[in-house]
């Protein structure tokens, strides 16, 4: 009974303790998320955490509590003293916590989450989001915006590169580069679109097109924090590391500026 | 009747020759015309002249060529074919150490060959990684030249260890020599098929090392389509030198699962059996049916590759590899660890001198494992998904977790108020332990899908399933070397060395992944030699611990040769186990026990002092 | 008595052993079948000759049925006739290999098509394994010349039986599947 109440204050403290640093932590557990899609996976990631904090501590403090107290004091093969093959509470605890804890992780934040964030999709579907067609080829990102005619947003070294404005809806859709329909395996492959900052990445698939929503919700860009960038993360290639765009997300004035420099941009590609 | 049967066993007729060259240089010669031979005949039946000598296709078959002929050379001619058409078979296993260098029918040698050819497998593997290590140092190219030679490098890495390490050391290696050995068997069913089957890796492995020279692929261990489809040659022995490696895991797993249920000693139940042996059998069952779906995939593939034809690019369906392959993948990483769960549950009841806690719901974890096993391949493509797909690979990623536990369960129970010795093989089983709850909780992480949407191809899924291959499965692997080194050399380890050694591989290996989940978290994705600048404080320290990680390895490596050539003579059952592989002599004689194996009770009772089995000598044969 | 027993265990280990290994072999033709519906469907091609096709499911029957009888004949301990029958399965699987291979020459199916990638990849396959069996058709006939089968000791022509019957299984199912279904 000793060792059980040693035990069980040891693993409350220390648990409490880890608790508590995590606290005052854990707004950035993720670093920098700025979207609503980051705030989703990084409640996610905090709940989580605070949960396994508990399961965690105990299996570590079950492996040094053996090898302080438990441990014998020669080599001599001498039996243990208590020989237990079975303690009904304990296998009862064990198995009906890990069902629960289980089907809890599942339920929340797994199933919440996911309804959470498809929701999300379909109310920003319906609020006229800004379009971003993003195509993905080897080794260069490819940003579109249809609703402006602006075919290939570059900056003035004509280097790809990508702005949204802040608090409004996006939709990018994902699509391999394949202008010429010919599916030719020196034409397309797997890439990933990840935005780091903004918490989610979507494979682009050759052949498909997918979308995806979200809702920056901070001004900021690559030189202020360098995870927000457009980056593959599925391997295509030797120039998959290099495949990385420069993102900005900015107020709406500065969007409209933006946009007019695009169009003046594109205006004197064309007029040369 | 007996007459007929020593008639029907053309074996037990031996005209036995003196072999002039030996085996392997014989497999190298043949192998070599083997691939002359295929190739020639490949490149005469082109109907487009004019190619090379040696094109794709034609590397394909004299590579078969090659295989075959190797295997003939190192002792297949002899005790496969000449038996097969009725002859009788010329081959002499040597008494002294060339009997590891050939064909040997032997488990406990075919066990050794295992061990020593996957050891050296790790050796290559592991130095690849300081090499990617080393790179990764700085943020720019400054140590290969190419991005392409560093995507190979994470390759041959990775297809070394998963397909020439992970799934066999414990499995065709420890397996093979002590399986028989803990059921009481004097030899296994299939013992010519099985020491064919280790052969094959060293072609498999020598396959995937050779392969830059066919020019860099990129693609790491999992050859995606259509991007395999646009890679050099060198993909092509990718997918060939996977294919020899898990052939030789096939054959270890029948031969296993056969002597398993066929084989065991008189009173060996299945109540009985050994919790090691049951993680051989899961894991044999599980090989049994993923091993032979990969290779499928593979032949695919590499059709794909060769024709070409498009199963697999944007004419097909790119997502249908990533399907099939993960439908093996996820299998694979259960095929490395359950047998390392069993050993922990193996080990720990010996070291406490305390009865095995929970002994059934251990094994059903083992065996649940193994059931699920099979219904969570998508958690690996959450990127390429539905909302409506997410949720049950989800549900059985997250219930996975449960039958895992069983096996803490029963090893927390083993250790709660035990009188726990504290030696080197406690110390690394406890690490193991450690260890694999990182690797699991952050599985936890991974199974959710809006965490996996960031996290996923970053260095936070790196650092995980590295936590559960190399915390769960090497170091369990290293506690089992100590554990039986006593049975295998007859000598004993130094304990302050091990203990130490096993510290300092603990620290190097915490210091170098546990990082990686900061790495992930902070942007850095995976397959990368060229990384953002602000990540390279982070990776410097990491390569830092690496290299320290590599040292450590390689010293326990020397330990453990040391122990077995010169260590000091260990005693007969020096941890006082109650299996049956200590109830024979250190090495084990040929036949593995002077006499019949009788079991009378289970081996995991501390509680009294009765033996659990005994070893009747028999005078005289029993014919 | 104790020895009988012994080599009954010995060939009840070899016989599970190798049933299971078929069942391993038998995952393969899981994975093809699945992908044959994935990307061909229902489709059968227009140019396909299923005259040939059926010759060959003709073949592929006869010649598990021959060695199925030469099985019983070493079954009642009639060597020469499971020689001869085993030769004779054999000479039928390679006669419906040449057919197999004829198909391939002319390339009638074109390969570039998605039904011609599943049907060469489907016949390769199954052909692949045919010709391992032929292969151990004719081995295990040249074995019973050498090593004394009798009645009650026999297991390796039962496995050769054992993994024909296997492949053939195999190759009808291709069949139906590329040409009839």
């Amino acid at each position: 009974m000793g060792n059980i109440v040693v035990f069980g204050v040891v693993w409350a403290v220390l648990t409490a303790l880890a608790e508590w640093v995590f606290r005052a932590n854990r707004a950035h557990s993720f670093y920098y998320t700025i979207s609503n899609q980051g705030s989703l996976a990084l409640s996610a990631f905090n709940f989580l955490s605070s949960w396994l904090m508990p399961i965690f501590i105990f299996i570590v403090l079950i492996t040094v509590f053996s090898l302080v107290r438990f441990r014998a004091p020669d080599n001599e093969p001498k039996p243990s003293l208590v020989q237990a093959m079975r303690n009904r509470w304990y296998i009862f605890i064990w198995v009906g916590a890990s069902f629960a804890l289980n089907i809890m992780f599942w339920l929340h934040p797994t199933a919440v989450d996911l309804e959470a964030m498809f929701t999300n999709w379909r109310q920003e579907k319906a609020q006229h989001p800004l379009i971003v067609n993003v195509t993905a080829r080897q080794w260069e990102w490819m940003f579109n915006y249809p609703q402006y005619g602006i075919t290939q947003a570059v900056n003035a070294e004509g280097l790809d590169e990508m702005e949204l404005p802040v608090n409004r809806p996006v939709e990018f859709f994902l699509r391999s580069y394949d202008p010429f329909h010919t599916y030719d395996v020196y034409a397309g492959v797997i890439h990933s679109f990840w935005i780091p900052a903004f918490g989610i990445k979507e494979d682009v698939i050759p052949g498909e097109t997918r979308s995806l929503f979200l809702i920056p919700n901070h001004v900021a860009n690559f030189h202020t924090n360098p995870l927000v960038r457009v980056q593959c993360a599925e391997v295509c290639g030797p120039g998959h590391p290099y495949m990385e765009s420069p993102v900005s997300v900015v107020t709406a004035p500065q969007f409209a500026r933006w946009i007019a420099y695009q169009k003046k941009l594109q205006a004197a590609a064309g007029g040369a | 009747m007996e007459q007929q049967m020593t008639q029907a066993e053309a074996r037990n007729n031996p005209q036995t020759k003196v072999m002039h060259i030996a085996p392997l240089f014989r497999g190298v010669i043949w192998a070599t015309i083997g691939f002359v031979v295929l190739d020639l005949l490949t490149v005469a039946v082109d109907p487009f002249r004019g190619h090379p000598l040696v094109t794709e296709p034609s590397e394909v078959m004299g590579w078969a060529g090659a295989v075959v002929g190797w295997l003939m050379g190192v002792g297949g001619y002899e005790e496969m074919i000449l038996p097969l058409f009725g002859s009788p078979s010329t081959w002499v296993e040597p008494k002294d150490w060339r009997k590891y260098f050939g064909l040997s029918t032997n488990h406990k040698v075919i066990g050794i060959q295992y061990l020593f050819t996957s050891s050296s497998i790790f050796f290559v593997g592991g130095m690849i990684a300081m090499a990617m290590r080393y790179e990764l140092m700085q943020p720019s190219m400054h140590f290969f030249t190419y991005a392409g030679q560093y995507l190979t490098a994470v390759g041959i890495h990775g297809s070394l260890m998963m397909f020439g390490v992970g799934t066999v050391v414990l499995i065709s290696g420890l397996g093979n020599y002590f399986v028989p050995l803990m059921i009481g068997a004097k030899e296994t069913v299939f013992s010519r098929l099985s020491g064919l089957g280790h052969w094959l890796l060293p072609a498999g492995a020598l396959t995937l090392i050779a392969s830059p020279l066919l020019g860099y692929w990129d693609t790491g261990w999992r050859g995606y389509e259509p991007l395999a489809s646009q890679d050099p040659g060198g993909i092509v022995f990718y997918y060939l030198g996977v294919f020899a490696m898990t052939l030789s895991t096939i054959l270890a797993s029948l031969n296993l699962a056969a002597t398993i249920i066929f084989h065991r000693a008189k009173g060996m139940t299945w109540a009985r059996l050994p919790l090691f042996v049951w993680g051989i059998l899961t894991v044999s069952l599980l090989n049994l049916i993923w091993q032979p779906e990969i290779e499928m995939t593979f032949v695919m593939a590499l059709l794909d590759k060769l024709i070409p034809f498009h199963f697999f690019d944007a004419m097909g369906s790119p997502l249908t590899y990533l399907s099939m392959f993960w439908l093996f993948g996820h299998p694979e990483v259960y095929i490395i660890v359950l047998p390392a769960f069993a050993l922990w549950n193996e080990i720990i009841p010996v070291m406490a001198q305390k009865n095995l806690f929970a002994r059934d719901w251990a094994i059903i974890g083992l065996i649940f494992v193994m059931m699920l096993s099979g219904l969570v391949w998508a958690h690996h493509i959450f990127t390429n998904m539905r909302n409506s797909e997410m949720f049950p690979f989800s549900f059985f990623s997250e219930m996975i977790s449960i039958p895992t536990g069983f096996s803490f369960m029963a090893a927390i129970g083993t250790l709660w108020r035990a009188r726990l010795r504290l030696t080197t093989p406690t110390l690394l089983v406890l690490m193991s332990l450690f260890n694999f709850t990182i690797g699991g909780l952050t599985g936890v992480y991974l199974a959710d899908p809006p965490i996996n949407l960031q996290v996923h191809d970053t260095f936070f899924v790196i650092a995980h399933f590295h936590y559960t291959i190399i915390g769960g499965m090497v170091f369990t692997w290293m506690a089992a070397m100590y554990y039986w080194l006593p049975k295998m050399s007859g000598r004993m380890f130094n304990e302050t060395w091990g203990k130490w050694l096993a510290l300092w591989v603990f620290i190097g290996f915490n210091g170098t992944f546990g990082q990686m989940f900061l790495l992930g978290l902070d942007g850095m994705n995976r397959w990368v030699p060229v990384y953002p600048p602000y990540l390279k404080p982070l990776n410097y320290s990491v390569s830092l611990f690496a290299f320290f990680l590599g040292a450590g390895f390689i010293a326990t490596a020397i330990h453990i040769l040391w122990a077995w050539t010169k260590g000091p003579k260990s005693p007969e059952n020096p941890w006082h186990a109650r299996t049956l592989e200590w109830l024979t002599t250190s090495p084990p004689p040929d036949d593995n026990f002077d006499g019949e194996v009788e079991v009378v009770r289970g081996f995991y009772r501390y509680d009294h002092d009765e033996p659990s089995a005994y070893l009747v000598k028999s005078p005289d044969p029993v014919e | 008595m104790a020895v009988t027993y012994a080599k009954d265990r010995e060939i009840a280990a070899y016989r599970w052993g190798f049933r299971i290994f078929l069942v391993s072999q038998s995952v393969p033709f899981i994975l093809l079948f699945s992908d044959w519906y994935m990307f061909d469907g229902y489709y059968v091609s227009r140019v396909v000759d299923k005259w040939l096709g059926s010759a060959e499911a003709l073949l592929a029957l006869v010649s598990g049925y021959m060695a199925w009888r030469a099985l019983q004949a070493i079954r009642q301990g009639r060597l020469t006739d499971m020689v001869q029958g085993f030769r004779r399965a054999a000479v039928a699987g390679a006669a419906q290999l040449v057919v197999l291979a004829y198909q391939w020459g002319t390339r009638f199916i074109p390969p570039g098509t998605r039904y011609g990638e599943v049907y060469y990849t489907l016949t390769g396959v199954s052909g692949f394994y045919e010709l391992i069996g032929v292969f151990v058709l004719l081995a295990i006939s040249v074995r019973a010349a050498r090593v004394q089968f009798t009645a009650n000791f026999h297991w390796d022509a039962e496995a050769a039986e054992y993994f024909w019957i296997f492949q053939m299984v195999a190759g009808l199912l291709s069949y139906l599947f590329l040409y009839w279904i």
